[in-house]
Order: C-alpha cells, then structure tokens, then sequence
C-alpha cells in the first residue's frame, strides 16, 4: 500500500525491473530455498523435538532421531 | 525573464503534471492494468483482520476467544472465527467429545489466512479423514517456540490422539531466533538463545526461551502493525 495511486506505478516498475531481476539472481536454477543458517537450525529444531516428543502416537521414539537427521543446511 | 515570471508557470505545470500522473493512475489501478492496484493510504482501508488477534500467551501471537473479524484484500474477502479457546473454529474445544481428534499446528497457512473456514486444512482432514481436526495454526510469524509452547500450554489439554505438524524452512526456522527479535520489535512473543549444554541430556546443546525486555502481553496487535513493517510481514505469510 501506497500513499497515492501513483504508487502503484512505480511498484510495478520495480516489481518488473528489479525484484523480478533480483529473484532470478539469487535463485538462478529456481532449484528452491535453502536455508544455510546453523544456529537458527539447530535452535529451531530443538523445539521442534521437544514438541514431537511431548506429542501422541508412534511417532515419539523416532521424533528425536527424525528431526536431528534432517538439517536444511 | 525575470525571476518570478518562470515560478508561477513552472509550479503550474508541475501540479498539472502530478495531477495527471495520479489520475491516470486511479484510472489503471481500477481497471486493474498494473501488478499493484491497492488504494493508496488517504482512501478507506478496507477491513484488515487484525482485530481478533492478539499477543498475550506464552506462545504469543493468537486469537481472542469466541471473536469474529473480517478480512478484506485485492484477492480475497473472508471472515475470521474464534472458539472458546481462541482457535479459528465454529466449534468449540473445552467440552469436545472423546480423544479421536487431531491437532493440528503450524503457521498462516494452518489458520487459514484469507481463505474461509471450510477451506483450512482442519476441516479438509475431517472430511477426508473421518476425524475431527483442531485448528492451532496461527497468524504472524508462528515458530517452532511458540507451537511447542502452544502445545504444552493448551493443545495438551484438548483432547487428541493425533498431529499433524507443519513446518516451512522458509521461515521457521529464523521466526524464533533470538537474531531475529529486532525484525519484531514491539511485539510480545518467545525466541530461543543458546544455553549452556545440559549433562542430562548427553551434553548436547541447549536452547532457552526469552522474551523481549521491552515487551508486554497484549490483548491487540501493537499499533505499529497497522502501518508499520509489520504490516509487509504480515502480508508476505
């Protein structure tokens, strides 16, 4: 949202001549996100455990092992 | 020619120039020509859907019980509905029937964020899974913190045999990092730091929860969400 209706125009314009540029940069193969943080990871996927572990079903004796097996890094 | 003979003329062309530019403007954006066709800030803003929510549990981000809110965007126009425990819900959890339900947790896309209450994934799973689904998904940056939170402050309590866990690697992992709690300010929600390594559990690392200094639970969204950057963040997820 903009302040005038002008705004609009500029936003495509930017939308067209630099986000769209700037996507196709950073994502060359559009192969996907990955996420290369280690300690963001590691502290997301503590929580994750422990939500997994405090949770129903079968799926508790593997949770810790599933979760710390897979790392997006 | 002077000095004041060129003024006059050129402030003229300039308000005619502007004026043109923003009427035409008004005219593609209505006729939806462009990529962006919001109303600009000085129109009426059309419903926001911020009104049920609210940032005064544990866990953060959440919806105050038994509320009703309207949403309004360039693509969609939905109501919100909030139960007796503050889920997005027509039925109500506190006195649900048996243990045969299935609780399921994640983000804006559990809750069901511009889209209506027959279209959440809770309700898709009833009627392709014979069994009852409990909405906690929410709104507004919803990370691994909060939904553990969430779990062992209220899920627990609700009766269910089942969940359905949705995570995005897109941002759950950074929603609660403590590196992130500036791209947050003024909002009361939970993040994770590095703790020193617990013997009990093979010395592995460990994370606690904190909260912002400066924040406090409330039952709204800050203000700052309504035309701060907060609102982009909204809008993104």
């Amino acid at each position: 949202m903009g302040y005038t209706w002008s705004a609009n125009v500029l936003r495509t314009m930017n939308y067209l001549f630099f986000v769209e540029k700037f996507h196709d940069s950073n994502d060359p193969g559009n192969e996907g996100y990955f996420y290369d943080d280690e300690y963001s990871v590691n502290g997301a996927l503590y929580y994750v455990d422990k939500l997994l572990m405090a949770a129903p079903g079968n799926f508790k004796k593997n949770a810790r092992h599933h979760s710390r097996s897979t790392r997006y890094c | 020619m002077t000095r004041m003979n060129w003024i006059k003329p050129f402030w003229i062309i300039s308000l005619l120039t502007a004026l043109t530019l923003e009427g035409s403007s008004i005219l593609a954006s209505k006729a939806g020509l462009l990529l962006f066709n919001d109303p600009p800030a000085y129109t009426m803003q059309p419903p926001t859907g911020l009104n049920w929510r609210n940032e005064k549990y544990a866990w953060g981000t959440w919806h105050k019980t038994n509320a009703t809110d309207r949403h309004v965007s360039r693509c969609f126009d939905v109501r919100y509905q909030s139960n007796d425990v503050g889920a997005r819900d027509s039925d109500d959890y506190k006195e649900i029937d048996g243990g045969n339900n299935v609780a399921v947790l994640g983000d804006s896309f559990v809750e069901g964020y511009g889209i209506d209450l027959d279209q959440t994934f809770a309700r898709m799973l009833e009627h392709s899974y014979g069994k009852k689904g409990l909405n906690f998904g929410a709104t507004g940056a919803f990370g691994p913190v909060q939904q553990y939170l969430i779990y062992d402050g209220l899920v627990s309590q609700i009766p269910h045999n089942e969940i359905v866990y949705f995570f995005l690697p897109a941002n759950d992992f950074s929603d609660n990092a403590d590196t992130s709690m500036d791209s947050f300010a003024g909002r009361f929600r939970p993040y994770f730091t590095k703790a020193e390594p617990v013997i009990e559990d093979g010395g592995n690392d460990s994370y606690q929860i904190i909260y912002p200094p400066d924040a406090t639970p409330s039952d709204s969204y800050p203000s700052g969400m309504f035309g701060g950057p907060n609102v982009n963040y909204l809008a993104r997820i």
